[in-house]
């Protein structure tokens, strides 16, 4: 096997590891934000509570789940 | 991923305001088989959507994950329906009334395994929580339960219950969505059962 066909394999490698705690600071930032994982800031932004949402004009969407929507693998 | 389809995000964010609530933290499940063999499920797969009025009082629920499709065709409906009625508790009542008739009326929620004996009931409760979704199961590997299969007779039970009762906020329905009706146990953490739980005598 040639040198750049080896480089050219761990390369992209090694850059996904060294992105990999920066990727997920930034997603836990978004996620605190957004109350979404994975959410951006040009989806939804969600509320914690129905008591924080209630309000004299639109309507909720209530979601109840187990485990937390701001978190990996909820 | 429901809530990240444009469409539906597009949607909520120009209908409704979007509120999330943890009911109980995930719960992990292991049958250990026995010879170091082991079964393990993350039961977290299970959700409820309510549609509230701006003083989060319930109009309408969508027990179980869906498809994007599904939600929102939810949505829509519930949207029309509030429109339509103003939240008014009695026109709520009635919708579900006809509704209810519609599907065929309530049925018994069918039941996939068949009941055990008493001491082996929270083992088969689990198992069958299990199976009542798609679920994959490996031995010794973690898998993911989603998706209800009896999607109609989920929402024939959440007909006949706003039917019947008076307007509540959904920590009001809860205990009723997730343990009655999805047949849910609001409970969190790790449970393990040994090889002789799902053995016969």
């Amino acid at each position: 096997m040639k040198i750049h066909t080896i480089l050219a394999l761990i390369v992209p490698l090694s850059l996904v590891m060294a992105q990999e705690p920066i990727d997920k600071e930034r997603m836990n930032s978004l996620a605190k934000v957004t109350g979404q994982w994975g959410g951006d800031l040009s989806g939804l932004i969600w509320k914690r509570s129905v008591e924080d949402a209630v309000n004299a004009q639109k309507p909720l969407v209530v979601l109840h789940l187990f485990g937390r929507l701001d978190e990996e693998f909820c | 991923m429901t809530f990240s389809d444009k469409t539906i995000v597009n949607f909520v964010k120009q209908h409704f305001v979007p509120v999330w609530e943890s009911v109980a933290p995930t719960r992990v499940t292991t049958f250990d088989l026995g010879g170091g063999k082991t079964v393990t499920g993350i039961n977290n797969g299970e959700i409820a959507l309510y549609v509230c009025r701006p003083d989060g009082k319930v109009i309408d629920i969508l027990p179980g994950l869906r498809s994007p499709q599904e939600t929102l065709d939810f949505l829509r409906a519930a949207k029309a329906a509030l429109e339509r009625t103003g939240g008014d508790e009695a026109a709520v009542r009635a919708t579900h009334r006809r509704l209810l008739k519609a599907t065929g009326g309530a049925r018994p929620l069918p039941s996939v395994l068949p009941v055990q004996p008493a001491e082996r009931r929270d083992a088969t409760d689990e198992i069958r929580n299990m199976a009542k979704k798609s679920v994959l199961v490996t031995p010794t590997e973690r898998v993911m339960v989603v998706q209800p299969k009896r999607p109609g007779a989920l929402r024939a039970a959440i007909h006949a219950s706003l039917s019947g009762a008076a307007l509540r906020t959904p920590d009001g329905w809860k205990v009723h969505v997730f343990e009655t009706i999805m047949s849910e146990p609001l409970k969190g953490g790790s449970r393990r059962f040994a090889p002789a739980s799902l053995t016969v005598r």
